[in-house]
């Protein structure tokens, strides 16, 4: 049994390599914790983003590139409106008479960020004025921003669909080769098929998820819990692979079970880092919610054993009804 | 005339698959929990611990500060440092206020980050806070005006801001997502081998199926945005928008069908070219990040483009620029598609 | 109608050729038949021909037209039937029809007509899908008649057919042909190509080895030969057989072309080892051996039934090329 089921992996493996796709399919997600890498220290960096007319004095530059992204610009006049009015939220700045400043916004920038720019610059006009208080800041050494940190989480869950997609192409792959049918006269149970199968889908994003948290360079994770975290993510993974690898025989249906999955998985993940606290609750149905809860938890290293196990029981017990649900139609599938 | 003979086929082919259904379902499934599940605007302001460690009338006056500020239903009040802290251990994205008397005995602000926030950022926000401390002095002189270009923006709702990305990612890349999936269909019935011994152009049926993915995506972008925006879409210049985007979005999916000879292959690529269009969501939602990088993925100005045109005064010059550029580059990308598809298509 | 000129093609652009040095020329009004085993070159040829396959080295016109420029018109001229029957499953066989025949610029026929020509009127409204695989065969053959053409290739048109079906199919293909039809025939089956072509080529590893009219090549190669079947009792039934082996090869998988004779058995009553052999065999009148051999079987044996037949062409394709057409 276990020869076989080592068999089956094998020969998905070999014909996978032989696909570029399956090389995409792998690499994806490590090129995407590249790139997120490569985002983060910028992303946050500069909040305020400013163009200045040639007319302003360096000393003002100076101070602006303390607090945001500054561009001087080469000409005057109209330049500075051209600049505004580009795509990006950039706010125009020229001087306006004897020490006064003149803000260009084009009207579409985020809210509330002219009037930022506006006191930023009134507490330079009014520098020499004697304030009645301090200002200081201070922080609690938290060193992970948010984007990492969900970038992480968001990566590691969505590693579960290309798994799935693993086990998708080799289904269909199978069936339009219809290797499929001379599986079912080859004295391979069924359940050997399909562990043989379904281990790809495990195997994969284990990499995937220790691979971008490496890559992300996480300190101080538990990595026991990333484990059990990821086994249950996997398990989703499999899921996905064999329903909807097994129910289409034909690439329209395929392709579009690919793009009706999305929407769970958006929502699920979309929903956890945007909704506000009182409405997750409409996501409780979602096995991806509780995976995304997991890995975000241990990234910001608040999770607990308990709450790990108790979320991988609730996707187990999720993937197992769905499972059940489905044996039948998975079943006729097969043949 | 051949391609219109094409096109109707198509037409009639799609409403017997299911796939148009799909799309339907999954527009109304999208109106559903925009306008039944979730609220109008369903996203959270973080909170703000705060803490004031002063005698009176010192508290009283700080106190009467904060309620009045714009800030103030954000505001929770702690009764120690400590808890502002565990608070913040809780809540990472999460913010605090402590306010006490120095040494010296002056009032001082102390606001507490997580740490992860950038320096200038830091810098920012002090000086924010003095200008604003400085707008109250007597000495205090305004020498700072505000010059709006274009017509003041209202503040969109945030079913509003999500519109722009559902109909960019879901109605306008319909055919970047499909077109390869009926493409391959048409070549494992062998169908396509027919049609090229009629006098039918391989332009006539790739127009056909560009004509097809633009009824799919007209179909869900209108029932979608009528559902959620009603009356506040420019409906004109929104289809003439969404007919560009979504020529251009199909002429992608074709050009990278070209080049593949099994659908699987076409579909991985589509989905690390859709993976990457995607990267534009997050200056949408954060204008503040907005590398000249992302801003040239063509989606940025489309999210853009759209976002305008649900504001009551649109830039529609900048919208219908966008609009041509897509079109120009749909045309220069079938050119391309047709070029390739004429050597590959019945090999 | 047709001519083609040192045609060569190789899918891998390399020296690697799926077809070799073609030459020849179809008549108009002419019948041509293309036989040969699978993966010869047959649709290859015809895939060039149709313009589904570029022209790169060669010269081929074809119903007027330079290969080299296809032009989308040409295919008002041309109907083809391919072998792997392609209809919409998601129309209807009458939709199916009703779509192509728009593409054309040329008066087409009704389609009704077509469907009801090979029976298929019956389900004219029900989509394709549901139809078995002889039922789209025979959608995709109707098909390749809608514009009239007057260059029509047909692919196998009758491989995999019921026969009652084949024979429509080939009475159709009989009256276009009296009608003025130039026909295009690729098949492996040599009675079909005997039936409808006034002229066949053989083409065997992608070179075409011999293009002649069937009747011709039956003059040339073929040979009168007479069947007989007979008892052999057991005992001397393995004597006499050896006897007959030894002088005179079975030939029945032989690639050397050497001699025409064939012997097959089967055991009488079930029996093994003691029972009768029933035995049948092919005798040439031409050779005196095999002449003396059947004067001898008919002197000794007891004879069951006797025919005298003619050379087949695929006997005649086996003669030429060594190759059996499978």
């Amino acid at each position: 049994m276990f020869r076989k089921i080592l068999r089956i992996t094998g020969r998905d493996v070999r014909s996978g390599l032989r696909d570029n796709i399956i090389v995409y399919v792998i690499l994806a997600p490590f090129l995407s914790a590249l790139i997120l890498r490569g985002l983060i220290p910028s992303v946050g960096a500069n909040v305020l983003q400013m163009a200045v007319d040639p007319s302003v004095e360096p000393a003002v530059v100076e101070y602006l590139e303390t607090i945001g992204k500054v561009e001087v610009l080469e000409a005057d006049g109209e330049a500075l409106e051209r600049r505004v009015r580009a795509t990006d939220d950039v706010f125009g700045l020229r001087q306006a008479g004897e020490g006064g400043f003149e803000i260009v916004k084009e009207g579409n920038e985020q809210e509330g960020m002219d009037e930022i720019f506006e006191l930023v610059l009134d507490a330079y006009v009014n520098q020499d004025l004697e304030l009645p208080m301090d200002a200081l800041v201070s922080d609690i050494g938290w060193k992970l921003p948010p984007l990492k940190q969900f970038g992480a989480s968001v990566l590691v869950v969505f590693m579960s669909v290309f798994g799935g997609m693993v086990i998708l192409i080799n289904l269909v792959e199978e069936k339009q080769d219809n290797t499929l049918s001379a599986m079912n006269v080859a004295p391979v149970s069924r359940k050997a098929f399909v562990i043989g199968k379904g281990l790809l889908g495990v195997v994969i994003p284990v990499i995937h998820a220790f691979g971008v948290l490496l890559i992300l360079g996480f300190e101080g994770l538990n990595y026991g819990m990333v484990t059990v975290a990821i086994f249950s993510i996997a398990l989703i993974s499999v899921l996905i692979g064999f329903v909807i690898g097994v129910m289409n025989d034909n690439v329209i249906s395929a392709a579009s079970s690919m793009k009706v999955l999305f929407v769970p998985i958006l929502a699920s993940i979309m929903g956890a880092i945007f909704l506000a606290d009182k409405w997750n609750p409409l996501l409780y149905w979602s096995p991806f919610y509780w995976a995304f809860d997991s890995m975000n938890r241990i990234v910001l290293l608040e999770a607990t054993w308990g709450v790990v196990l108790r979320n991988t029981g609730i996707v187990l017990a999720i993937t197992a009804v769905v499972f059940a649900l489905l044996s039948r139609r998975i079943a006729r599938g097969l043949n | 005339m051949k391609f219109l003979t094409t096109f109707l086929k198509d037409l009639k082919l799609s409403f017997r698959t299911f796939y148009i259904y799909i799309e339907i379902a999954l527009a109304v499934i999208f109106i559903l929990v925009m306008l039944f599940v979730l609220p109008e605007n369903f996203t959270t302001e973080h909170d703000i611990y705060t803490l004031i460690e002063l005698e009176e009338p010192a508290y009283s006056s700080v106190r009467t500060l904060f309620d009045e500020g714009a800030e103030a239903d954000r505001l929770i009040y702690l009764d120690s440092r400590e808890a502002i802290e565990n608070a913040l251990l809780e809540d990472r994205e999460a913010a605090g206020i402590h306010v006490f008397q120095s040494a010296e005995g002056r009032i001082t602000y102390d606001f507490v980050l997580q740490g992860y926030e950038s320096p200038k950022l830091v810098e920012l926000l002090k000086q924010t806070f003095i200008g604003d401390l400085t707008t109250y002095m007597p000495d205090y002189e305004d020498q700072v005006s505000i010059t709006t270009l274009g017509g003041a923006r209202e503040k969109l709702s945030d079913r509003l801001t999500v519109l722009p990305v559902f109909l960019v990612l879901n109605s306008a890349f319909t055919g970047l997502f499909i077109v390869a999936a009926y493409i391959f269909m048409d070549k494992d019935e062998g169908t396509i081998k027919a049609l090229t011994v009629t006098p039918a152009k391989i332009s006539d049926y790739l127009l056909a199926k560009l004509g097809m993915m633009l009824v799919m995506g007209m179909l869900t972008s209108l029932l979608v945005t009528v559902a959620i925006a009603r009356g506040s879409a420019h409906y004109g210049p929104l289809m003439i928008f969404m007919a560009a985007a979504n020529l251009f979005g199909t002429a992608i999916g074709l050009l990278l069908t070209s080049f593949y000879d099994d659908l699987m292959k076409a579909m991985s690529s589509i989905f690390v070219v859709v993976f990457v269009l995607a990267f534009s969501t997050i200056s949408y939602f954060m204008p503040s990040f907005s590398p000249l990088i992302i801003r040239m993925i063509p989606t940025y100005p489309m999210l853009v483009s759209i976002r305008e045109l649900l504001y009551q005064q649109p830039n529609l010059t900048y919208v219908y620029a966008t609009a041509g550029g897509l079109l120009a580059g749909a045309a220069l990308i079938f050119m391309l598609a047709l070029y390739r598809f004429k050597k590959t298509l019945t090999v | 109608m047709v001519k083609v000129e040192g045609l060569y093609y190789s899918y891998t652009n390399d020296d690697k050729y799926a077809v070799k040095d073609i030459s020849f020329e179809i008549a108009e009004g002419e019948s041509f038949g293309l036989l040969g085993p699978s993966g010869a070159g047959k649709s290859t040829t015809q895939n060039i021909l149709t313009g589904l396959l570029p022209l790169k080295t060669g010269e081929v016109q074809v119903a007027g037209y330079d290969m080299h420029h296809p032009k989308r018109e040409m295919f008002n001229k041309l109907g083809v039937s391919f072998e792997q029957s392609n209809v919409y499953g998601k129309l209807t066989a009458l939709e199916n029809l009703e779509f192509y025949r728009k593409l054309f610029d040329v008066p087409t026929l009704d389609p009704m007509e077509l469907l009801t020509l090979v029976g298929l009127e019956q389900v004219a409204s029900k989509k394709a899908a549901t139809f078995s695989k002889g039922m789209k065969h025979r959608l995709t053959f109707v098909r390749s008649m809608l514009n009239q053409p007057i260059l029509w290739f047909l692919d196998e048109p009758t491989t995999g057919l019921d026969p009652a079906i084949a024979s429509v199919i080939k009475d159709i293909v009989k009256e276009k042909k009296e009608r003025g039809t130039t026909i295009f025939l690729t098949t492996h089956n040599m009675f079909l190509a005997d039936e409808l072509c006034d002229r066949v080529g053989f083409i065997v590893d992608g070179e075409l080895r011999l293009i002649d009219s069937p009747r011709n090549l039956k003059l040339k190669y073929g040979e009168k030969l007479v069947e007989v079947e007979y008892v052999e009792e057991a005992a001397q039934g393995d004597e006499a057989n050896q006897a007959v082996a030894a002088e005179q090869p079975i030939v029945s998988d032989s690639a050397d072309g050497s001699g025409t004779g064939t012997v097959g058995r089967a055991t009488i009553g079930g029996g093994t080892g003691t029972g009768a052999h029933l035995i049948r065999r092919h005798f040439s009148l031409v050779d005196p051996v095999e002449v003396a051999a059947l004067q001898e079987v008919l002197a000794t044996r007891k004879i069951e039934t006797m025919h005298t037949k003619e050379a087949t062409l695929e006997e005649i394709f086996i003669k030429v090329t060594g190759r059996k057409l499978v």
